[in-house]
């Protein structure tokens, strides 16, 4: 038994060795994490943003999601859950109230974005504009993004594509979301495919246009009936707003 | 004073050495198969989806770099805590170290959508991802643990030996902190989020390490008729308990913590008492047999005593860990995001619904795969460099040990 | 024996040198691509000259590409979009590189590229109509004429 006896003590050295070790590692990395919000404020040139009001979108009208997957090229291959989806309709049911309601779902194009903080390669990245986009030069598709995502706002290419628009390149093995139509944008369009459905169609619900700008429709409406953000908890600034959620 | 360590490397010509390494290429053909499979045909043949984005290959990958922080702790407990009865070990297990985690990192580069760019992830860092991070701590914990061997084989080395180990030592928890922070640093997922995941990954390391290095011990002294005494293997299985023991504690402190914030009332449900497969990879694979069973055998008073106990206990705890990280990885993808608290959400895009999540065989293939080529590289080293002892009987370990109690020595090998 | 020797001994450098000159002239050679696509060009002149576009339009793309995705700042001239509009037929097919402008020649000299993978490899919407009805004879000898002198030079040409 004499062999056991010097077992307690290495099992206590090694044990708060470990534990001292752990404790003073574990609180270094949080360090580089550390951003002063002020950085991110850029407040000159303009902040692309949309602001959606869930009162004026109708129960079961997709007017936004067939035009913006017409308008970049987003096929269903067949397979609901691997098809990309860069915006959806999501309907609402309050558990305390019943109360229903829906509304269309896309890149919120985060200020704070948390897929551009975990990519490992600069692939996600924000546009001086406010643009959250996928550089899909650098993307190697290990969808780390996709993990960190609160909105749920990107999908993954699973197979093969042909036939994509000129001016949206998709492919397999990348991630892709909502580019708020940045092809439009820098062609200097006002206007994004799922706006210009939703009025084509007369409800009105979205509105897009430069949130720095304080004299835009969209800051103009903003400043005089409020707004909210899906989970502005996390403080991630998106520059997609809603009202009546 | 303990005797004279020889380290002789094996002959490698047994009709069982080669079936090993044929069958390890099977494993290795395997996973190249899925890997190819996976690049012409794309990720949809796989079971993984927009929901589900982490797969089986992940939960491989995961593993086998959880276990290969931990087996270098026979290393750690002869260089840093100087426990000379592990110096004999020390060598296979720095190797141990370095093979399991090329396996799991071959795992992930293959699972990547495009693993053509993989110079990419070597030349563009994003210094503020974890995941870029880790890059650095596998890629630099490879080449630590790597002059560590050559401290430990090259004679005129040895007296650097020491350093090395303490580098090496806290390089593997610092690295097992990246992996664990993977998941701890998503904020967006309730399951995750949690400072905790990062002492929770150093821990199931220590277990999953020990239990993997247990079973190779026993298998190479074994397989190549080297003698093994208790001692060594007595003092490892106390130990793989208190490691599984310290495992359940932070399980047990991570869902109380949860359980206390009504917000995170729903993932705790889900995980724990209405979550399907999820409960019951929890409660019957992670805590049942992978936890209480293996520390039953491991400190029951006659039956620790058999080897094949033992090797049962450790491969019980390999089975635990590969569902807790299933739990872990799947479940906590599967439970849907809440984006909108106090209300129930449905969508064409499986918004508020628990994902499905079916592994498929390319993901099993692949997973396999990494794990042979982890063995056959072990295999490998063994066969062309000294790194396993021709001896590790009782006085080889410790000859001031009691010989009363190694007596049942032989009883279950 | 010594003679020997050191005869092998200088003309073992010479070889190598001589290895290494052929080698590099080798790489970085442009030929042009199969006559037969050169047909599918529209418009009147390509945005640079032919000897500069044969042997940089991969840095003009890569140097302006990372400006037009991260800031929005596009230069149409130097547009991938554009290059496809103007030299890649509507019926091309990228599996079918003989039918393709930009794979006829990479896969000619051997040079892999993957911007099909993601950008489409036939022209937009907006693409100049073709010149289809144009004598293809009279277009490559046209074109042979016009470059006979970017051809000689080819050889000067490395990609690092």
């Amino acid at each position: 038994m004499s062999s056991d006896n010097s077992a307690p003590l290495s099992r206590r050295q090694f044990i708060t060795g470990a534990a001292a070790a752990v404790a003073g590692l574990t609180i270094a990395p949080g360090v580089f994490l550390l951003k002063p919000a002020e950085a991110a404020q850029k407040a000159d040139g303009p902040r692309w943003g949309l602001l959606i009001d869930t009162s004026k979108c109708a129960d079961g009208c997709t007017a936004c999601v067939r035009a913006c997957h017409e308008e970049n090229g987003v096929r269903s291959l067949g397979r609901p859950e691997t098809d990309a989806q860069w915006i959806r309709k999501v309907n609402l049911t309050e558990r305390a109230t019943g109360h229903q309601h829906s509304l269309p779902v896309m890149c919120q194009h985060c200020e704070n974005p948390p897929c551009v903080d975990v990519c490992p390669t600069h692939a996600s990245f924000i546009r001086p504009d406010g643009i959250v986009l996928v550089d899909k030069h650098s993307c190697i598709g290990c969808r780390y993004c996709m993990m960190a995502c609160p909105y749920k706002a990107r999908s993954f290419i699973h197979e093969k594509l042909t036939d994509q628009k000129p001016h949206a390149p998709r492919g397999k093995g990348t991630v892709e979301s909502c580019t708020l139509c940045v092809h439009r944008i820098d062609r200097g369009e006002r206007t994004t495919a799922c706006v210009e459905a939703c009025n084509r169609d007369g409800h009105k619900a979205m509105t897009f246009g430069d949130l720095h700008d304080p004299d835009s429709e969209i800051s103009q409406r903003l400043r005089n009936y409020g707004s909210t953000t899906i989970r502005a908890d996390l403080r991630l600034n998106p520059a997609v707003r809603y009202q009546g959620i | 004073m303990t005797l004279k360590t020889h380290f002789r490397d094996i002959e490698g010509r047994s009709a069982r050495y080669v079936a090993l390494l044929g069958g390890l290429l099977v494993l290795v053909a395997l996973g190249v198969l899925a890997a190819l499979m996976k690049g012409s045909q794309g990720h949809y043949i796989t079971g993984m989806n927009n929901q589900v984005v982490w797969g089986l290959p992940h939960i491989f990958a995961i593993l086998l770099i959880v276990a290969a922080s931990g087996a270098l702790n026979a290393a750690s407990f002869s260089s840093v805590f100087g426990r000379v009865a592990y110096k004999p070990l020390a060598r296979v297990s720095g190797l141990l170290a370095m093979t399991l985690l090329i396996g799991g990192l071959v795992i992930l580069v293959l699972d990547l959508g495009r693993p053509d760019r993989l110079v990419v992830a070597m030349t563009h860092y994003n210094f503020k991802s974890i995941f870029a991070w880790n890059i650095f701590l596998y890629t630099g914990f490879l080449a630590v643990v790597a002059v560590y061997l050559w401290f430990m084989i090259e004679r005129r080395m040895n007296r650097y030996v020491p350093i090395a180990g303490y580098t090496a030592f806290i390089w593997r928890l610092i690295l097992t902190t990246g992996t664990g922070s993977i998941f701890g640093f998503l904020v967006a997922r309730e399951a995750y989020d949690a400072a905790i995941l990062a002492p929770m990954f150093i821990a199931m390391s220590f277990s999953l390490g020990m239990a993997v290095f247990i079973l190779v011990v026993l298998a190479t002294f074994l397989g190549t008729g080297r003698p093994l005494g208790d001692l060594i293997l007595r003092r490892m299985k106390n130990l793989l308990g208190i490691f599984v023991a310290g495992v359940l504690y932070f399980v047990l402190a991570y869902h109380l913590t949860n359980l206390y914030a009504t917000r995170l009332h729903g993932i705790e449900a889900f995980v724990l008492l209405n979550g399907g497969i999820y409960t019951f990879l929890f409660w019957v694979v992670q805590i049942g047999i992978g936890s209480v069973l293996p520390l039953v055998l491991l400190f029951h008073p006659v039956w620790s005593q058999s080897r094949r106990v033992i090797a049962a206990a450790a491969g019980l705890v390999l089975v635990g860990g590969f569902a807790q990280l299933y739990v872990i990885v799947i479940g906590g993808q599967a439970y849907p995001l809440e984006m909108f608290p106090g209300y129930d959400m449905s969508s064409s895009f499986f918004d508020g619904v628990v994902a499905s999540y079916v592994p498929s065989l390319p993901e099993l293939m692949l997973g396999v795969g990494g794990v042979g080529f982890a063995f056959l590289l072990f295999a490998l080293a063994l066969k062309f460099l000294p790194f396993l002892p021709a001896s590790l009987s009782d006085e080889h370990v410790d000859p001031h040990a009691d010989q009363s109690g190694t007596r049942t020595a032989a009883a279950g090998a | 024996m010594p003679s020997v020797l050191t005869r092998a001994g200088l003309s073992l450098p010479a070889l190598l040198a001589g290895l290494v000159f052929f080698a590099l002239s080798g790489c970085g050679k442009v030929e042009p691509p199969p006559a037969s696509l050169l047909a599918e060009a529209r418009g009147d002149q390509c945005v640079e000259p032919t000897d500069v576009m044969r042997r940089e339009h991969m840095q003009i793309l890569m140097h302006e590409r990372d400006e037009a995705k991260r800031y929005g700042r596009r230069n149409p001239d130097h547009s991938f979009v554009g290059c496809v509009d103007c030299h890649v037929s509507p019926t091309a097919n990228r599996e079918d590189p003989s039918t393709h402008f930009c794979m006829a020649c990479h896969e000619f000299n051997a040079v892999r590229m993957d911007c099909f993978q993601c950008h489409t490899d036939r022209p937009s919407d907006a693409a100049p109509a073709s010149h289809r009805n144009v004598d293809l004879h009279e277009s490559i000898e046209r074109h042979l004429a016009a470059h006979a002198d970017a051809s000689t030079n080819a050889v000067e040409v490395s990609i690092p």
